[in-house]
């Protein structure tokens, strides 16, 4: 048994014993935990992963006449950023894209051209009051010139789960490309090597743990937004001096044809207080088991594939459904052993000290749903017109004309899904005297089922070029038709600012 | 030996059989890999396969004639500095020309490169540039 103040001591003596998660596993391996958790005193973790739930709060100082941003409008590189703040206090949060580069420029972008000592122009417009008159400002600006740069992070260290993508178009996702008919897997997170499968209860990470932020020594104060430690996917809130950090661990990002975000290095050390922490330090890719979800299906309840460890993952090639699908981590390995290695030597030097928690972190959490309606096709269909393929082309034409319907579904007697005829196939079939519904129909039909949401219709419908689509209930019966106008529509009504945004983002 | 290269053909020599003579007089054999011709460039990705002299002068040749060769890695840049090595190019890659080493470092093998450019479009730090 040690306490976090003995193992300070030590540090500052520089007797302090640390190793690298890496090392730990290997002499626990070798040498047992109990010799392990005598031995040594500090493991440093790491981790290097994408972090779209970052940005940082920046204090500019006060200009003269005084502005106040408050209830304006802010950007950095004509990136926006929060304008609900105090006067001359801002917030830009890396997933938000420039107004004039899209996507390929964001507000991780700005943080690393801040970080790299680059000039960034601070544009603001406020309504001006009293006290604070002046109602414009653009001037350039570069990290030294700010009073604070605090970077917050209000959710890390919490990825750990596999993509991969069942259909027959490539998918942009926010861990990247997905290539059709499971080509590729991506999985998140780095496995043993990071801070979370180290200290999976939380018995040593908690509010007040000093970490090694990309380069700076930030804290852990509070557990992050999505905490759910029961599902194994617990998260970090952090903080950081951004003036103190390393580019080399903070590296801006675009997730193409997703949006731009930010990678981000987070160091932890875990001290070895007992053998129960010890022991859960040597925990290997092998034990764990991560999801892979099935990204073709745009609902919150993604089917999972296959359920894999890191191990599996690691070795480049997995097979799935008869497939061999590569692997890609988005989480660079090489650079979470260089956090480990960096922190390793800075806590060796008495250069870092460890954090005593002031309280820990809840390991009961788990998440909840949004609480919304979800619009399902099944309330918005219409009525389809069934026919059957020996039913004759003439009969069905005429029953098209009296209702004025542009399509009609052929289905055998139990309603099962045979084809599809339009009226432009009628007018061909009947040009060429074809006599038979079976003879002018289009098989291989894509179809909507009742549950789904309108969305995601929209979005396959708009994807594959098609106007109309049957729909399935859960039984795999015809019950319906949804037209791709009556659904933009529908979803027109919710969202006028929606369909601008996917304009402007349309893809290359 | 192999080497992959990008030979462009000037629209004026397109009456010339320049390749099938360059092969002839030299013996080196050519794959070739993929093929863009229109109006306005002639341009032919393929392999060099003879000893290391012959494929010299098969591009010697080749060059004295007009032919602009190209080297791979002179078309599909890549700025180690900018790599974070996430590993994300790998998966996209179709040939095995970026792989991972052991260590999880980025390997790029551009023998292999088809100049798809899926690492192009999806670098999440831009590290590859293609520069025709």
């Amino acid at each position: 048994m040690k306490t976090i103040p003995e193992i300070n001591e030590k540090i500052k003596k520089g007797e302090a014993v640390v190793l690298t998660a890496e090392k730990m596993k290997e002499l626990v391996a070798n040498d047992g935990v109990e010799k392990a958790a005598k031995e040594v005193d500090v493991v440093t973790t790491g981790i290097f992963n994408l972090a779209c739930s970052s940005g940082a709060f920046l204090n500019f100082g006060h200009s003269d006449p005084p502005i106040k941003f408050g209830g304006g409008e802010v950007s950095l590189n004509d990136v926006p950023c929060y304008a609900g703040l105090d006067a001359v206090d801002t917030y830009i949060g890396v997933t938000q894209v420039s107004r004039s580069l899209g996507m390929e420029y964001g507000g991780g972008h700005v943080l690393q051209d801040l970080v790299d000592k680059k000039a960034v122009t601070l544009e603001a417009h406020a309504y001006g009051t009293d006290s604070h008159p002046k109602t414009h400002i653009k001037t350039d600006i570069t990290l030294q010139d700010l009073n604070q740069a605090i970077m917050v992070c209000p959710r890390s260290g919490h990825q750990r789960y596999a993509c991969t993508n069942s259909s027959d178009a490539t998918l942009y996702t926010h861990l990247g490309a997905l290539l059709p008919n499971y080509e590729n897997i991506i999985y998140s997170g780095n496995g043993e090597l990071s801070p979370l499968a180290n200290d999976p209860d939380f018995d040593t990470i908690g509010i007040g743990t000093r970490i090694f932020l990309a380069g700076a020594q930030g804290y852990i104060i509070g557990e992050g937004t999505f905490h759910d430690p029961k599902d194994g996917m617990g998260s970090l809130m952090v903080k950081g001096d951004l003036k103190k950090m390393n580019s080399k661990y903070l590296r801006a990002a675009t997730l193409t044809n997703y949006g731009s975000s930010i990678f981000l290095g987070i160091g932890i050390p875990i001290p070895i207080l007992n053998e129960q922490i010890a022991k859960k330090t040597a925990i290997r890719d092998e034990k764990i088991t991560i999801p892979i979800y099935d990204f073709s299906v745009s609902s919150r309840s993604r089917p999972i594939v296959k359920e894999i460890s890191y191990a599996e993952l690691k070795k480049g090639k997995v097979a799935i459904d008869g497939t061999t699908s590569k692997c890609s981590p988005i989480s660079s390995i090489p650079l979470a052993r260089e956090i480990m290695g960096e922190l390793k030597s800075l806590i060796e030097k008495g250069e870092f000290l460890l954090g005593e928690p002031i309280e820990r972190l809840s390991t009961e959490k788990s998440v909840r749903t949004m609480k919304h309606e979800i619009i399902r096709v099944g309330k918005h269909m219409e009525k389809p017109l069934l026919c059957e393929a020996t039913d004759s082309l003439k009969v069905i034409a005429k029953e098209m004309i009296s209702k004025s319907l542009n399509n009609a579904i052929v289905v055998d007697n139990e309603d099962n899904l045979i084809g599809m005829i339009s009226s432009l196939d009628l007018t061909k079939g009947l040009l060429n005297d074809k006599s038979k519904i079976s003879e002018v129909m289009r098989t291989n039909i894509l179809t909507a089922t009742t549950t789904e949401a309108v969305e995601t219709i929209a979005r396959r419908m708009t994807h594959h070029q098609i106007s109309t689509m049957p729909v399935l209930d859960e039984q795999n019966k015809v019950v319906g038709i949804v037209s791709l106008e009556n659904l933009s529509k529908l979803l027109g009504r919710h969202k006028g600012l929606g369909i601008s945004l996917q304009a402007k983002f349309e893809r290359r | 030996m192999s080497k992959r290269v990008i030979l462009q053909f000037p629209m004026n020599l397109s009456k010339d059989p320049l390749l099938s003579e360059t092969i002839l007089k030299t013996g080196a054999t050519f794959n070739i890999i993929k093929t863009e011709i229109n109006s306005t460039k002639a341009e032919i990705l393929g392999d060099v396969i003879a000893s290391d002299e012959k494929i010299e002068e098969f591009i010697r040749i080749l060059k004295r004639r007009g032919v602009i060769i190209k080297m791979i890695d002179s078309v599909l840049l890549f700025s180690r500095n900018a790599c974070v090595d996430c590993g994300l190019c790998v998966s996209l890659c179709p040939t095995q020309a970026l792989l991972l080493n052991k260590d999880f470092t980025l390997k790029l093998e551009l023998d292999n490169c088809i100049l798809c450019q899926k690492c192009v479009v999806n670098c999440p730090v831009r590290a590859f540039k293609y520069q025709a």
